[in-house]
């Protein structure tokens, strides 16, 4: 008796066996001729090592306050470069407790992911967490006040059989060390075709209410009690509770699996008080973000809706135009709007590229824009340039922190490279090279973290 | 037997013997992942098109070559939406050259295209997990993940 498994092999290699082979095309160039350079990959970890030293003296220099005043600046291709001082020799800001200052990364490509904890003038370490060791985890969020981390966690998983999924809650002291879980099951959790299938949680501002999509409805969960509430048929591709309420915006729909288009949806907003939905006026949405006040809503369309990018107060009224075209976006991105207040991020494609993307910073008083193009850096083959997967707002509204990967010219992207890239906003000719061990699979989660980086309490 | 050894080819190797050696294996793997000879053919000549002029620093060919190959047949993917929706406006489409799809042949070409990308890694290529992993830009949980729902999928065409 055979397997599926037996029976796959033999199907495809039948398959492919029967598939008339072309012939092979003659290729211009003369590559027998090159000499092949030994140790590429020594130069690139190099290279790595020493862009992380680069931004470890940025970082630490910019939360010391010796940075030059800000500025504006149009499209600006920042350029990353190796400081004197070894890693060693920094001087480190030490933080105080009532600061968090983590940047929360998921980590570990070459076994099952895990949670890693990282800060100016530090190594990225791991996350150290009851259960971790023998799970999967990915999608780490901080709660408002900087004192939880959540992140969704996988069990069990086998080639034949999905895990039980989890979200994990942990409180994190200042020190960055986890105290015991509050984990969560999450019977019936399912996600959409082609996602990665961890919970990806955001907070509500009440540092207790969470909520994720899965595959076909959302689900908000009580951190404190456990008390979970699926909102069904609901597919959204993004997600974000209203600053100073217990409203959760949704909008948008992924469609049935990864290849399908995203689309625009009336945007929907529930409230935890009063468990109903209710619609936004008449705003048709696939990406949002929340002004910090909360008193106005920023959104874009899907990847068949206008490129514009539009203002909204709160309330469904005064519905107004920002930035006419937007360009067009992968990944699931959307607008980002600054802690500040006075800007919004998005990403559009760039450079000629399918999948790369540049960041544009709007002014929202006037719409103005100002465009950081990928940050790029020397590497073995020449320039590198690193495109973000997504991009995070500090809390202080000062920096930017790409998830970024990189391509190199004329050649394939190098995705397990995927490294924290750190761009001040008014000085992205600062840009730096952070972490070099992250993982990619943020890829393939179904919208873009935007609480990685801890805020500061009170 | 599949036509890959598992081998990488040596540093001393050269880009023509590569190229002659791994061809066939490459059309193939970009026609069963894209589901198109056509696209298959275009993106295995643009891969090796590029790997010549970077032969000198390509450590792994092979798995360069597996990468590479699933970048672009996932790039094709996407860029390809758009004019997929517009194929049935063109005259006449030539699929002569596809093979007529049996019944799991069927149902895998019908997997979206990551989890359908890790089943002929897996079961055509005979990759790891950790190189399945590499190929598709994921964590090796995800290539657990997509596997599973694959044949739990596929499980349900067989028994239909």
């Amino acid at each position: 008796m055979t397997t599926l498994e037996d029976d796959l092999r033999v199907a495809l290699r039948d398959r492919a066996q029967r598939l008339r082979v072309p012939e092979r095309p003659t290729l211009d160039g003369d590559a027998d001729q090159l000499r092949r350079r030994p140790g590429s990959r020594w130069l690139i970890a190099a290279a790595c090592l020493a862009l992380i030293a680069a931004g470890v003296v940025a970082l630490a220099q910019r939360q010391a306050g010796e940075t030059e005043p800000a500025r504006p600046v149009d499209s600006v291709v920042p350029e990353t470069t190796v400081p004197d001082l070894p890693a060693s020799s920094v001087v480190l800001e030490t933080p105080g407790p009532a600061v968090n200052g983590w940047v929360a990364l998921e980590t570990g490509i070459d076994g099952d992911g895990d949670i890693s904890l990282v800060r100016p003038g530090l190594e990225a370490r791991r996350l150290e967490v009851a259960g971790s060791d023998t799970a999967d985890d990915a999608c780490p969020a901080w709660s408002p006040d900087g004192t939880q981390l959540s992140f969704g966690r996988l069990t069990g998983s086998s080639e034949t059989a999905i895990g039980a999924a989890e979200l994990v809650i942990v409180p994190v002291d200042p020190d960055g060390v986890a105290s015991a879980p509050t984990v969560i099951g999450l019977d019936g959790w399912n996600v959409l075709d082609g996602f990665d299938p961890h919970p990806c949680a955001i907070w509500a501002p009440d540092n207790r209410w969470v909520a994720f999509a899965g595959g076909g409805e959302v689900w908000v969960v009580d951190t404190s009690g456990g008390e979970i509430r699926r909102l069904p048929d609901l597919r959204p591709s993004d997600l974000e509770w209203r600053p100073g309420t217990d409203e959760l915006a949704i909008a948008g729909d992924m469609g049935r699996n990864r290849e399908a288009d995203t689309a625009y949806t009336p945007v929907a907003v529930y409230a935890v008080s009063t468990n109903e939905l209710r619609s936004l006026g008449a705003v048709e949405a696939a990406h949002l973000t929340w002004s910090p006040d909360g008193s106005t809503l920023a959104y874009t369309r899907g990847e068949n809706g206008p490129a514009e990018l539009r203002l909204v107060d709160a309330d469904g009224a005064d519905d107004r135009l920002l930035v006419a075209d937007t360009g067009a976006a992968n990944h699931g991105i959307g607008p980002i709007w600054s802690p500040a207040g006075d800007r919004i991020a998005y990403q559009r494609i760039c450079c000629g590229s399918a999948e790369g993307h540049e960041v544009v910073l709007v002014d929202v008083a006037d719409g103005s824009e100002t465009v950081i193009e990928p940050p790029e850096t020397d590497g073995p083959d020449g320039p590198i340039r690193w495109y973000p997967y997504f991009v995070t707002w500090s809390p202080d509204g000062r920096t930017l922190l790409y998830a970024a990967w990189p391509r190199s010219e004329g050649g394939p992207a190098s995705p397990e490279r995927c490294c924290l890239v750190v761009v001040p906003a008014d000085e992205p000719s600062e840009s730096t090279v952070r972490d070099s061990n992250m993982t990619s699979g943020i890829y393939s989660h179904q919208w873009a973290a935007t609480q990685m980086w801890g805020r500061q309490p009170g | 037997m599949i036509d890959q050894p598992r081998v990488d080819v040596g540093p001393s190797t050269g880009f023509d013997d590569f190229y002659a050696e791994r061809w066939a294996h490459a059309f193939r793997l970009a026609t069963l992942m894209t589901r198109d000879a056509e696209a298959g053919a275009d993106i295995a000549q643009d891969v090796f098109a590029k790997m010549s002029r970077r032969w000198a620093t390509i450590e792994r060919p092979d798995a360069y070559l597996q990468r590479a190959l699933t970048n672009a047949s996932s790039n094709w993917r996407r860029n390809g939406r758009t004019a997929a929706r517009k194929r049935h406006l063109l005259a006449v489409r030539d699929d002569a050259e596809m093979p007529p799809l049996d019944g799991l042949g069927d149902a895998v070409a019908r997997l979206p295209f990551r989890q359908r990308a890790v089943v002929v890694l897996r079961y055509y290529a005979d990759l790891s997990e950790v190189d399945i992993a590499r190929a598709l830009d994921c964590k090796p949980g995800t290539v657990k993940s997509l596997s599973a729902r694959a044949l739990a999928t596929l499980a349900k065409e067989v028994e239909r």
